[in-house]
């Protein structure tokens, strides 16, 4: 094996979670980490700077305010490779829910809470601008390579890490769909009616869809290994889309098109289409009406 | 005059910088510490389905995102009027349990332990956990190993180690099994025995930095915590402020939190400064987490940890003001919640499949609190007839510190650059 | 009778491989409305391509709404491939509709 590898991760617009699922390889951070060398890292080393000549650099979380994108730019000029690393990195994630608003209406929604004393203040010092939307780190710089996930699994992070060590092409992730690795037994129909999760009991055998709960394996990819179908939970599409697709939503609203009148009735459809990618949709942001 | 700006500060979820303008003679004037991120969770789960919030808050913060999804979907248990069945109730308890004990681990091991073990002059290159496995290998093993105990009893019933996804108005989704119980069963008592070793370690690096910890943010705040009968509690419980003096203890509902908590907006930070409001802001501002909860209780609700609660008060007094006990207060809780595992899993109730109540969506508003591992967490929602999220409102564990963080920043840099 | 020059014709072999992709694809290019034509009910030869694009075409309507760019700007018409005077129709009716609602606000908020 070559040299130690100059690390760089970092978090943007993420929660951290794909940090901790690095951690989460538990023992076998102890064959890692000795190959690597964390060269910066707030989350786990007090390093001020981004040196020049950075190996690999995994930035968790999109891009939402000036100053991150200012550092995803400086990253691209510092590193040889650089990794949107989890799915608000390479779709947005979570936060990207915050582009069905304008920046004012969110700042104005957050800082007039029931609890707030002094509604009319909106924090402008010394903090950085928000953009008019979440964007995923290839919007602002070319990424080398996507590991989606939300967060990624400890095994793609150690196959990845692997890979980057040898020198490598990361070829970490399948390219089915959730449901080609679900456990639960599918007849190939579509649902009359449409459930929400706390309506009723699932069946535990039965494809969770096909029982009328809106889950979007059909339009994820997989590599998680049905994880919340396996605990009787509908999936929300957390691993993003699959290469053959352009629109995560789209290949959902496909599928859920054949429900007829039922998936009409269903409320929120963006916010459950692409709960997880609505950063990387044709459409990445609501439009605000001209008043 | 000059102006120094410490980014980013390391070592903590969020991001921040800190500011200290100088006058001539090199003398802090103004410190303030700047959160510069905010993503806007309270909006964007307006117009969602409340029943999709606890699978979407979790993503505030990675490290605690269990005690977000538990919060969340109590507060909509709240607001539509549902009880759950008792086996459910101690199965979110259990997931919670794993992430205090999976949360504290990293919190002292993984980003503490590195000062204290390998010393704060240490080269920062090794300060990290990277360091700690070379230097003290044993102590990061056992690290490792009851991290990974947490890991995966929130894995198991949660169904994903980080964001879970279980928690369901009206219960939980997920059973344990018999096998799943008995393995942790088999393992528990190790992990039990790693936390006391855990509190040794501590009392002695205590005793090697006694004086900084007795000089550096020593501060005097209210406190606020969840106790249980009086008891330390992470799950369930009211809300105590305990003031700076020890003197006043003031416990309410958590569906009453906003009679007796405020926020107050600074024009230069994304976070809001909370404050106990019946005193007023900025002298009424608090702090939550362990420590706060070691000052709050009458007692730990476990008999371990307990012991080591009397022993702690016997080193810092009551209430303990010093920031730097933190981390020992935060290896009693890891204790407590180590021995709360025990008692879940030895309750015959645990592998109930009675885990489910039927649920009717409806307008209401509803408090969901946990006790997380760095602090009390308030979610609370407004949903209209349908059960849509019309209005929420959150107060993060990490937020309530933020105002005393900054007053220790500032005292910390008058301190050193005098 | 012509049908309104500044219409762009994407052909597809049934209207059943129409994918709510394309739809989207076409605002986000900038097209202030989207049509998409089919043969008539009971006439598909794949049996109910017509009727599968007639629910996407109403739920990319709703998903449209949801984004602000509006349900109106996406329409389905039946017909068979012979009717050229109704096509011709169709499209006029359809260009009438997306001039009173003025161009995709899409372009608008991107400022171009
Ligand atoms: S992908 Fe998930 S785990 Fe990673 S930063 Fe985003 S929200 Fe957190
Ligand atoms: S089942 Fe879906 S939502 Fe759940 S972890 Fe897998 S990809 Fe993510």
């Amino acid at each position: 094996m070559a040299d130690k590898v100059k690390l760089g991760m970092i978090q943007l617009c993420g929660c951290s979670g794909c940090h901790m699922s690095l951690l989460d390889l538990h023992e076998k951070l102890l064959d890692v980490l000795p190959n690597l060398e964390i060269v910066y890292g707030p989350i786990v080393a007090d390093v001020k700077e981004i040196p020049e000549g950075i190996d690999v650099f995994l930035i968790e979380g999109g891009i939402r305010n000036e100053h991150d994108k200012h550092l995803t730019e400086e990253i691209r000029e510092k590193s040889k490779i650089v990794v949107a690393w989890g799915t608000c990195a390479a779709y947005g994630g979570i936060p990207a829910l915050g582009n069905l608003y304008s920046t004012k209406n969110l700042l104005n929604e957050i800082y007039a809470t029931g609890s707030v004393d002094n509604p009319d203040e909106i924090p402008e010092e010394n903090v950085p601008k928000l953009l008019d939307r979440v964007y995923p780190v290839s919007h602002i710089i070319k990424v080398d390579y996507t590991v989606p996930g939300c967060p990624p699994k400890p095994e793609h992070n150690a196959s990845l890490i692997m890979a980057l060590l040898e020198g490598k092409e990361p070829n970490i992730l399948p390219t089915k769909i959730l449901c080609d690795e679900c456990p639960r037994k599918k007849k190939g129909i579509h649902p009359k009616e449409l459930k929400r999760t706390f309506e009723g009991i699932p069946d535990k055998e039965l494809c969770l869809y096909e029982q009328g709960y809106t889950c979007l394996g059909m339009a994820t990819r997989a590599g998680c290994g049905a994880m919340c179908p396996s605990v009787n939970v509908p999936c929300r599409g957390c691993y993003g889309k699959t290469d053959a697709v352009l629109d995560q939503g789209a290949a959902v609203a496909n599928a859920f098109a054949s429900t007829g009148d039922a998936v009409l009735k269903l409320s929120d459809k963006v916010g459950l289409f692409y709960r997880f990618s609505m950063a990387d949709a044709l459409i990445p942001k609501k439009v605000e009406k001209k008043k | 005059m000059g102006k120094v700006t410490i980014e980013p500060i390391s070592r903590v979820e969020g991001h921040g910088k800190v500011t200290i303008t100088l006058d001539e003679s090199g003398k802090p004037t103004d410190v303030k510490l700047h959160i510069t991120a905010i993503r806007g969770f309270e909006q964007f789960v307006v117009g969602r389905p409340a029943e999709e919030v606890p699978r979407i808050v979790p993503r505030i913060c990675g490290i605690c995102q269990t005690p977000h999804h538990l919060a969340s979907v109590k507060a909509i248990d709240a607001a539509w009027g549902v009880e759950i069945p008792s086996a459910a109730k101690k199965l979110r308890e259990l997931m919670l349990m794993g992430n205090i004990i999976h949360s504290h681990a990293l919190h002292f091991y993984y980003l503490a332990a590195p000062d204290l073990v390998l010393g704060p002059d240490a080269d920062p290159s090794v300060r990290n956990i990277v360091g700690l496995i070379d230097k003290a290998p044993e102590v990061a093993k056992k690290a490792i190993a009851t991290r990974k105990f947490g890991q995966t009893l929130i894995e198991k019933t949660g169904g994903k180690p980080i964001h879970p996804v279980t928690g369901i108005p009206g219960g939980i989704s997920k059973t344990l099994s018999e096998e799943e119980r008995d393995a942790f069963l088999k393992e528990i008592d190790t992990i039990i025995e790693y936390s006391k070793e855990g509190i040794d370690l501590i009392k002695s690096l205590n005793e090697q930095y006694m004086n900084i910890i007795k000089s550096l943010g020593t501060i005097d705040t209210w406190y606020l915590g969840i106790v249980k009968d009086g008891k330390h509690a992470f799950y369930d419980g009211n809300l105590r402020f305990l003031s700076p003096d020890g003197s006043e203890k003031i416990d309410f509902m958590p569906s009453e939190y906003l009679d007796y908590i405020r926020e107050h907006t600074v024009p230069y930070s994304y976070v809001k400064y909370p404050y106990y409001k019946k005193v007023g802001y900025p002298e009424g501002i608090y702090r939550v987490g362990p420590l706060a909860m070691m000052n709050v209780c009458d007692s730990m609700a476990t008999p371990l940890a307990e012991e080591a609660r009397k022993e702690f008060i016997e080193i810092f007094g009551s209430p303990a003001n010093q920031s730097l006990a933190y981390n020992h207060a935060r290896l009693i809780e890891l204790l407590g919640a180590c021995e709360r595992t025990k008692e879940l899993l030895e309750d015959s109730e645990i592998t109930s499949t009675d885990i489910k109540a039927e649920v009717e969506p409806k307008a209401g508003n509803g408090v969901g609190v946990v006790e997380a591992p760095r602090g009390v967490l308030i979610h609370n929602y407004e949903t209209d007839e349908r059960g849509i999220v019309v209005k929420a409102n959150m107060i993060v564990a990490s937020t309530h510190n933020v105002p005393t963080m900054e007053k220790a920043i500032q005292q910390a840099a008058t301190e050193i650059l005098k | 009778m012509q049908y309104p020059a500044s219409i762009r014709i994407v052909r597809i072999p049934c209207t059943g491989k129409f994918d709510i992709t394309y739809a989207l694809r076409a605002f986000q290019k900038g097209a202030d409305g989207v049509m998409v034509v089919g043969c008539k009910p009971h006439e598909c030869a794949f049996e109910t391509g017509n009727f599968r694009a007639e629910e996407r075409v109403k739920l990319t309507k709703e998903i449209l709404d949801e984004l602000g760019i509006g349900g109106d700007r996406i329409e389905m018409f039946f017909m068979s491939a012979a009717e050229a005077t109704k096509f011709v129709e169709a499209s006029n009716i359809m260009f009438e509709k997306i001039n009173k609602l003025g161009p995709n606000p899409l372009k608008a908020s991107q400022g171009k």
